[in-house]
């Protein structure tokens, strides 16, 4: 099986990210039956594609542009979130850096189904030539008459504005990302009320992640049953192609756009050419460093539908794939993560913010072999502590990393509690 | 009518209303569900995960805080699940930093320390961080103890939501998180306002008063409301009282004008007396200030006040301090006006109020805006006004419609002020000068909104002699300034203008006059036909001391000059000095032995601010009761006792005379 090129059929195109190339290759052809439908047209359109959310929670796209607050007298925003900074994500960066042009596309058509005269891209701080070529798209947009006053002829103004983040990885959240924006602290809001009702500048908003808003221009091109058609898994619902940033031991790791319901076995071995070195496959995480880990026997048995990725009991999140082999040390991979979580927690609520430095030394001597015997014990009172009372999803993904990992190799960790403590706790 | 809704709690119907939280409803209804971060002045944060609770249907734990209540929910809040992540958000906190009890300046009333209690809480299972936090002391009435800080956002919220101001902030992020103020600047250099909401609002021992730590546990504290007796808004709060003795003030949630809101003079400024007390009274004998007992003061006075009533060598002139109360001061009036038949009974700075007068006779009395006005504002022009000096509270509102609301305000004052630092735009022209600026606005506004017609001819020849070329040589103010300044004002829906005593003490009734004009002006092409204006003086009681009638002083040749001042630290001008010097005789009724008492013939022992009660009337007639909050020291007797003694004493000489 190959893969399903839709969004990244363009992408070897030599300067593709130059509207006239762009164009040359059936670019912002939507534009011309854009407007002879109704947007509440569009917002069922997308509705019935089934297109989900790719940012990480999965949500449906359309069903969650159907929530926007109706006569607010307040204007109606869209926010692309670019602020992709979940470990093992780098596909976002693709689409800005090749493919500018497509997610201007993208949120032309999107701001007209949501009347939406303001797009807002929040990128993230790090990706600096995304971003010049992002500005140089938009300007290049703006001079042909399709952003600005009047898109495409029709009567309907649009602005983008790009909005560079300052380097953290909570801005990802929707709300937190509307705060940062605002000018405050990124810190998460309290939901209700949703962004749909008051989001950016307290107005109606509609946070979108670069890869749903960069499929949309696919949907209105070529309809909603087309869209629904291209998935393998008859049982999923979350059709679609979907773009995975593969790392981690395997052959070929990068970029790859499969059909929903392709099996991870067919990926892994297929498309990446199987794992490094001859080495055997250990554990997965299927969404980013998010999502709890998966061993072998499970994630050969999934494919990647999110019903299919959701029954093994984990997430589909951002799609990033994350592959260990047989020389991973777990608790290692674990400590490193919660690392990661530790300096990134914004401090918000207290689970997240005391809760992850408390696992990182507790985890550390799990690493280091010196763990007390009651340490795995505080260790899951910890991570269940963060996992049911966070304020926010990074918290809670924070503590499934720890929990996936004890949930499969639970083994791992009972090997490094020192003998010294084993035998004083009377084990 | 608001919707009503049953819900289940615990197993507990409870009542409520549409809109409320869960949490709201459970203390409505009597029942408790731990909080931490949440305060009912303030917004929800959700942080501190304290409150959550268990809602059927729902996947998640919610916070109660937050979460509205709804009909039929069915919510637990207390199961041995909830208890566990408590008792585990409580471990996380008293490991974060130091929280180690003994030590701290609120020990007693902390609200951590109270849930530990309430959850058993007796140790953490994992070591403590000790992070290295120096507390900061640079603010001169509260300390910042970063060590003691949960990172609640209460101080963060209050900063930003009470006092309008916004200085503290959360700097860093997860567990290096600390409150901040401005952009990590030490308290006392920052844009802090001083008016230590914050303190109030801390559940912990990370903000507490200098003045006050280990004194003002909570134990045996009694709260009596009383007034800030500085300016006429009439700011009341809350007087805690420890073994009768003043150990803070707090805001008061209850206060009519200013809610929990005070400043640093009502906060602070108040409990410092920079004189000692005058205990016992006094009598000048051959030059020297002698302590005598009350019956010879009394007599003493008496016979000064008596003398001068019969005999024509001059008369009697009567200052009293507008920090007393209506009853003191109604007293007091009627002393002077009735018994010693003295016409020259005012209080200090009476020049603001008589200017005030005098532009009523001239322009016709005009029922001025109200604090909803303000509120509703969306332009302020200030002339002569300076709130975040003299009227601190009114200073944080104004602070708050320019960062929540973006309102422009416009400052026109010959002095440098603080409220310039708020002002999107701020006018300072020469002294004397102001008239010429309020002619060019006026001008300006004429033009602008095109209202020529509506002005008399005598009017238009004095704003059509000043353009802003000629404001601007005569004044000394950008001519662009004047022009951009009339815009704001012209362009604004609600606009009000507030004047304060810098223009009223300026003596000159013109300058009001101006400000109803331009307010009228914009009145007859607006809806509204009040006159958006509103002046504001120093000393709380003004307003009762108009309606008493209190109506200026003469000092020129007052053979005796009366003054009751209480503890109003007075402005001793050359002039009064010089007035004090040449009067006949002094008699100082004062509490505090300040520099007031070297003219003193006679020095009769007053009231401090918290001895007293009565009522005080504030700028907009809003009338506020209080009794005193503390009792005099021995030997002190209230005023009006005193002034009823001299009353019954010149009633006896009279009759003496008259036999």
């Amino acid at each position: 099986m190959a893969e399903r090129k839709v969004l990244l059929e363009r992408y070897d195109v030599p300067n593709i990210w130059e509207l006239d190339v762009y164009r040359r290759h059936g670019g912002y052809a939507t534009l011309d039956g854009l407007f002879a439908k109704s947007p509440t047209d569009w917002v069922e359109e997308v509705k019935a594609s089934g297109l989900c959310g790719r940012g990480g929670a999965g949500f449906p796209t359309g069903v969650k542009w159907s929530f926007l607050a109706k006569g607010t007298g307040k204007p109606t925003y869209l926010v692309v979130n670019a602020d992709e900074s979940e470990p093992g994500t780098c596909h976002d960066r693709r689409l800005l850096e090749r493919l500018p042009h497509q997610l201007i596309e993208g949120i032309i058509n999107t701001c007209y189904a949501i009347d939406a005269h303001e797009a807002y891209v929040y990128i993230r701080g790090e990706y600096l030539e995304p971003y010049q070529r992002l500005v140089q798209a938009i300007r290049e947009a703006e001079a042909a008459g399709l952003l600005g006053k009047t898109v495409a002829g029709q009567d309907f103004p649009l602005r983008i504005v790009v909005h560079r983040g300052a380097g953290a990885y909570i801005c990802g959240e929707e709300t937190a990302l509307l705060s940062s924006q605002e000018g405050d602290k990124g810190q998460p809001r309290q939901k209700p009320p949703f962004p749909a009702v008051a989001g950016l500048y307290a107005a109606p908003t509609i946070v979108n992640n670069v890869q749903t808003i960069s499929t949309i221009p696919h949907i209105v091109r070529h309809g909603a049953a087309w869209f629904a058609g291209i998935n393998l898994a008859p049982e999923s619902k979350s059709p679609g192609p979907r773009i995975l940033s593969v790392s981690g031991h395997v052959q070929r790791p990068g970029i790859y756009e499969v059909e929903t319901g392709t099996p991870f076995e067919e990926l892994l071995y297929g498309l990446c050419g199987g794992i490094r070195g001859g080495h055997d496959l250990k554990s997965v995480i299927p969404g980013g460093s998010s999502m709890p880990m998966l061993p072998k026997d499970v994630i050969l048995q999934t494919d990647t539908s999110f019903e299919s990725i959701r029954k093994a009991g984990s997430q589909p999140g951002s799609g990033a794939v994350i592959v260990m082999d047989e020389t991973t040390d777990i608790p290692t991979v674990v400590w490193r993560i919660s690392r990661f979580y530790a300096h990134e927690s914004c401090g918000k609520c207290t689970p997240c913010r005391e809760g992850n430095p408390w696992s990182v030394k507790l985890l550390r001597r799990f690493v280091d072999g010196t763990a007390r015997a009651e340490d795995l014990r505080i260790l899951v009172e910890v991570a269940e502590a963060m996992e049911k009372n966070s304020f926010c999803p990074l918290g809670i993904a924070a503590a499934w990393a720890t929990q996936g990992a004890l949930k499969h190799f639970r083994h791992e960790f009972e090997a490094r509690i020192s003998h010294a403590s084993a035998i004083a706790a009377g084990d | 009518m608001a919707e009503l809704i049953t819900l289940t709690i615990d197993g507990q119907e409870c009542r409520g209303t549409k809109g409320m939280t869960i949490l709201q409803v459970a203390k409505e209804n009597g029942l408790d569900i731990p909080t931490l971060c949440n305060h009912p002045w303030l917004t929800t944060h959700g942080g501190c995960r304290m409150c959550v609770v268990e809602v059927e249907g729902q996947r998640r734990l919610v916070t109660a805080c937050a979460a509205p209540a709804e009909d039929g929910q069915i919510v637990v809040a207390h199961n041995d699940r909830l208890e566990t992540l408590r008792q585990m958000t409580l471990e996380l906190l008293f490991a974060e930093r130091n929280h180690i009890c003994p030590f701290c300046a609120m020990t007693g009333v902390c609200e951590l320390q109270d849930r530990a209690y309430e959850h058993h809480i007796t140790h953490t299972r994992y070591d403590y961080i000790f992070p290295v936090l120096t507390p900061d002391t640079t603010n001169p009435y509260f300390v910042q103890d970063h060590n003691r800080c949960i990172l609640c956002g209460r101080c963060v919220r209050s900063c930003y939501e009470i006092a309008g101001v916004g200085t503290l902030g959360f700097g860093h992020r997860g567990s290096q998180e600390v409150v901040i103020a401005d952009l990590g600047v030490p308290l006392g250099e920052s844009s802090c306002i001083k008016c230590g909401t914050c303190v109030d609002v801390c559940p912990t021992g990370a903000l507490f008063d200098k003045r006050a730590p280990y004194f003002s546990r909570a134990r045996g504290l009694e709260r009596k409301p009383s007034i800030c007796p500085d300016d006429d808004l009439g700011c009341a709060m809350n007087v805690v009282l420890k073994s009768g003795l003043v150990a803070r003030i707090e805001g008061w949630t209850e206060a009519p004008v200013n809610g929990p809101l005070l400043s640093y003079r009502s906060r602070y400024e108040i409990l410092n007396e920079p004189h000692p007390r005058v205990l016992k009274p006094r009598v000048r004998k051959d030059g020297e200030l002698v302590e005598v007992d009350w019956a010879e003061a009394l007599d003493a006075t008496a016979e000064l006040l008596a003398k001068t009533q019969s005999g024509a060598d001059g008369h009697v002139v009567g200052l009293c301090s507008t920090r007393l109360p209506y009853e003191t001061l109604a007293s007091y009036h009627r002393l002077l006006a009735e018994q010693c038949g003295c016409v020259d009974v005012d209080t200090f700075r009476g020049a603001q109020r008589a200017t005030r007068r005098q532009a009523d006779d001239l322009y016709g009395t005009h029922k001025e805006c109200d604090f909803e006005a303000i509120q509703q504002a969306d332009m302020v022009l200030l002339v002569g006004f300076d709130p975040c000096t003299t009227h601190p509270v009114l200073g944080a509102w104004l602070a708050k419609k320019v960062h929540h609301d973006g309102v422009p305000i416009v400052s026109i004052s010959p002095r440098t002020t603080k409220t310039a630092e708020l002002s999107i735009l701020s006018l300072k022209p020469r002294r004397g000068s102001e008239l010429a600026v309020l002619y060019g606005l006026l001008g300006q506004l004429i033009e602008q909104r095109n209202l020529g017609h509506l002005v008399d001819r005598l009017t238009a020849e004095k704003w059509r002699s000043h353009p802003p070329g000629r404001v601007s040589y005569e004044a000394g103010v950008e001519e662009q300034a004047v022009v951009r300044a009339a815009a704001l004002y012209a362009a604004a829906k609600n606009p009000v203008i507030l004047y304060g005593p810098d223009l009223t003490e300026t003596g000159n009734p013109t300058l009001i006059g101006r400000l109803w004009e331009m307010a009228q002006l914009l009145g007859h092409v607006g809806a509204s036909k009040e006159v958006m204006v509103r002046g504001f003086t120093t000393g709380a009681n003004s307003a009762a001391a108009e309606q008493i009638g209190f109506r200026g002083a003469d000092m020129e040749g007052a053979a005796v000059v009366y003054l009751l001042s209480g503890d109003d630290p007075v402005d001793l001008t050359p002039q009064l000095r010089q007035d004090l010097r040449d009067a006949g005789a002094v008699i100082l009724q004062s509490a505090h032995d300040g520099p007031l008492v070297q003219y003193a013939d006679v020095v009769l022992p007053s009231l401090k601010w918290s001895e007293r009660g009565g009522t005080w009337i504030n700028v907009m007639g809003v009338g506020q009761t209080f009794e005193a909050c503390t009792k005099a020291p021995a030997g002190i007797k209230p005023d009006e006792w005193v002034l009823t003694e001299i009353g019954e004493r010149l009633s006896a000489v009279k009759e003496a005379a008259h036999e």
